[in-house]
């Protein structure tokens, strides 16, 4: 059965089920997102709506304890929101040095937390911004060498995480890195 | 966004048209292109682990159900507008997809995949209909329960199937009607096998006797033995006890027995002082009144019970109300009959009476010697009692010699000095005075209980407060209080006694037929105060006109197999006397018939005799 559920607030830019709950986000103008924990069940159940100050709430993932969302954003390339207390217990991450670009998506493993940067901007190239996942301290840009439009992210964690990008080439690109003692980065077409 | 890995695959769809899915392989590395037939321009997909299914997002409201072991393998799954979806989400659990449309406005479309596993239907419409439609919206998410619906339609008369499904936790259980069988009737504890099952009919009033009657297939001219010989005594007053089931109904002696020659059996009344199956439970029993039980409060144990009336259009249930009939009295009152007595009342009143009360002001002063004697000026409007102390000098002495005089009460005038001519000395005088104030008056008014027509009783009413004074008497000087009472509380107490007697609905009364079973499933009793429920008028027989309704009569009937109930608005008189018991708190055995609270002692006179008068001229005693 198909039923629809309209908002009153304006596009859908995210969404993530997660136990019970659907997180959705909405792209509000004037800088200021929401982000909405609803009864997966009842959308009509809004158990929080949290306002993150961002142009565009771009993905959501889960790690336990923690939602974390990348973002569309001049200042911060991500926030942590506590899942049960969301309009406290939240944290911005700052976009480090170097990185020139919005993230469009973000995953995570046991110690990291990996945002990427599509490469839109002329002369640019996707990257991974990987960050420690329990203090969200900055660790390290990894440049993924001639991807550009990268679209989405996701990650194999076994035996080695190894972290797959496509982009919006046409034909799609796939794009897998993993680190061992240095980075390694392969990619090719899917024609 | 949403999680494109699974397993040893990745999955990367298109946004051409056709749309394409690309399942790559990681060990060994290879990739597949399938082509999505059906779909175009996609956007996003979710892995569904447990399913084994990609979920892809794509234009047209369409969302790609792709197999992951044969991603060729692909269903088509619609959101309920054609426009182009983007993002997903999938609740692996329940089969739910949740995807946004690309519209400005906030959309999530979902799409429900769990009725496929739980839900079983049968919709069979055996004749072709136009523009017939089952519309059927069977929707809930979070539920295990498997539902079977076989729905069928025989004709064209009906055109829309409006189905309400509702389902409850508790396990439905076949019920089974008690059946004339379930009649067991036993004279001195052993069955009878030959009474006529059609002809068992209880009749329990509230007061007065109670009665069974039964026929038995005898001769008529062998009472005592069944047809077939066999010694079955009913003619020495036998106790006869009738059960339905288990349930017993009924106990009592046989006190009439009739014959009938031409139909060959014998008709048999049994009858009970009381029935105690059927009354309503108390401790102690209220008729135990004569053996000098004192009832505690409370002990009435009637329940009010609501009768409900089928719903309509539905299947009658055996608790339903078969048949009943309702009578309302509304009679006129004073007012709107602008008559002077309509013999209709919704309240008591009494005459309180009038507060009597005695205002009496005393005091006592002393007077020193004589001079105090000559200087004395007794108070205008007050009285006033004379003690002295003196000692009489040995010529006049009654032993003697010189005696003492102590308080001696010499009357209400002083005495003067020539007049104590026997005195050697006069030490003192003590002055008891008062002053007797006119009674003092004041009207009690009426006390009202219940609502205008007021019946107006005459009781014992009013309240004289007495007060102490002194009183001279030829013996003496006393100190007394007349007899005093206070029948206010008294004659509230029998207005509230005449109201509970009071029949505030005259006339109204009902008359119910319910099944046996749903007489033993209420376990209704005598004097239960019955609703009817379920009325079209809402609420018109439940709380208001009289209901709930006191039970004053149950006939239960074999012959048809159903229980009536007599209902009126009236006391009985075992309930009137409980009521009235209940509300004074203690309960007179002699007075049993009469429930009026006892009326309130008066307070005895108080006389106290304080000085012993004597003869001033003498020194005697007066008596």
């Amino acid at each position: 059965m198909e039923s629809k559920h309209t908002f009153s607030l304006t596009e859908c830019t995210a969404i993530y089920k997660e136990s019970t709950y659907l997180w959705v986000a909405f792209n509000v103008s004037g800088g200021i997102c929401h982000l909405y924990k609803l009864d997966a069940y009842d959308l009509t159940n809004l158990f929080f709506d949290i306002s993150v100050t961002a142009t565009k709430i771009t993905g959501i993932i889960d790690t336990g304890s923690y939602i974390y969302c990348s973002l569309d954003d001049v200042t911060n390339i991500g926030i942590r929101i506590s899942k049960t207390n969301p309009l406290v217990d939240y944290t911005y991450i700052p976009i480090p040095a170097g990185i020139t670009e919005e993230a469009v998506g973000v995953t995570y493993d046991a110690t990291k937390l990996y945002f990427l940067t599509p490469g839109l901007i002329s002369g640019t190239n996707a990257k991974v911004v990987v960050f420690t996942l329990s203090s969200l301290a900055y660790s390290e840009t990894v440049t993924l060498t001639s991807i550009t439009d990268a679209r989405k992210i996701d990650r194999n964690t076994s035996p080695i995480t190894v972290l797959y990008i496509t982009s919006l080439n046409d034909p799609p690109t796939l794009t897998a890195a993993y680190k061992i003692i240095t980075w390694t980065i392969t990619s090719g077409s899917l024609t | 966004m949403g999680k494109f890995i699974s397993g040893n695959y990745v999955f990367v769809v298109t946004d051409t048209s056709p749309a394409k899915i690309i399942r790559v392989s990681i060990t060994p590395s290879s990739y597949t292109v399938y082509t999505l037939t059906g779909f175009e321009y996609a956007k996003d997909l979710i892995v569904d682990t447990t399913k084994n299914k990609v979920y892809v997002s794509c234009n047209d409201g369409k969302v790609a159900e792709v197999d992951i072991t044969d991603p060729s393998i692909q269903v088509e799954k619609t959101a309920s507008e054609s426009v182009q979806l983007y993002y997903i989400a999938a609740d692996e659990t329940y089969n739910n997809q949740y995807i946004t449309s690309a519209s400005s406005s906030g959309v999530v479309y979902i799409i429900q995949g769990a009725l496929a596993y739980i839900f079983n239907t049968d919709l069979r419409i055996r004749r072709l209909l136009e523009n017939k439609i089952i519309n059927t919206v069977l929707n809930w998410m979070r539920t295990f329960t498997i539902f079977n619906t076989d729905l069928r339609t025989k004709g064209e008369t009906g055109k829309i199937i409006n189905t309400d499904l509702r389902f409850t936790l508790a396990p439905v259980v076949d019920v089974t009607a008690i059946k004339r069988e379930d009649w067991i009737v036993k004279v001195d504890g052993a069955s009878l096998t030959d009474v006529k099952l059609d002809s068992i009919q209880i009749d329990v009033p509230v007061d007065s006797l109670s009665s069974a009657s039964f026929s038995l297939a005898r001769n008529y001219d062998k009472p005592d033995y069944t047809i077939d010989g066999t010694p079955s005594q009913i003619t020495n007053k036998n106790v006869v006890t009738v059960y339905i089931g288990t349930r017993l109904i009924f106990t009592g002696k046989i006190t009439k027995i009739r014959s009938v020659l031409d139909r060959e059996e014998i008709e048999v009344t049994a009858e009970a002082r009381k029935n105690t199956q059927l009354m309503i439970a108390r401790t102690p029993s209220p008729f135990d009144f004569g053996q000098g039980n004192v009832l505690s409060i409370g002990v009435v144990n009637t329940k009010t019970i609501d009768l409900p009336l089928p719903i309509l259009d539905t299947q009658l249930s055996l608790y339903d109300i078969l048949s009943h009939s309702v009578s309302l009295n509304n009679p006129l009152t004073l007012a709107e009959a602008d008559e002077t007595d309509m013999g209709y009342y919704k309240g008591i009143k009494v005459n309180l009476g009038t507060e009597r009360k005695e205002i009496i002001t005393r005091g006592i002063d002393y007077i020193n010697g004589w001079a105090g004697v000559d200087a004395w000026n007794p108070f205008e409007n007050f009285d006033h009692f004379y003690v002295i102390n003196a000692t009489l000098d040995a010529p006049f002495s009654t032993v003697g010699t010189q005696q003492e005089l102590i308080n001696a009460y010499i009357g209400t005038s002083l005495i003067v000095k020539d007049d104590l001519w026997l005195l050697g000395s006069l030490h003192g005088v003590i002055v008891y005075w008062q002053r007797v104030y006119d009674v003092q008056e004041t009207d009690l008014g009426y006390y009202y209980v219940g609502t205008a027509p007021y019946k107006e009783i005459s009781v014992p009413n009013g309240r004289f407060i007495s007060a102490y004074k002194y009183e001279d008497k030829a013996d003496g000087l006393y100190e007394v209080k007349e007899v005093s009472y206070d029948y206010e509380q008294y004659a509230k107490d029998c207005a509230q006694a005449e109201y509970c007697k009071l029949d505030l609905y005259a006339g109204n009364s009902s008359s119910i037929n319910i099944t046996l079973d749903a007489f033993l499933y209420y376990n209704i009793q005598m004097l239960d105060k019955i609703n009817i429920v379920n009325t079209k008028q809402s609420g018109i027989y439940k709380n208001t006109n009289g209901f709930p309704m006191s039970i004053k009569r149950i006939t239960l009937s074999s012959r048809d197999m159903i229980a009536n109930l007599s209902m009126d608005t009236t006391k009985s008189v075992m309930e009137g006397w409980v009521t009235a018991v209940r509300m004074i708190f203690t309960f007179i055995p002699e007075a049993a018939d009469s429930y009026y609270p006892e009326e309130t002692d008066k307070v005895a006179k108080y006389e106290e005799k304080l000085f012993q008068k004597i003869d001033p001229h003498t020194i005697g005693d007066v008596t």
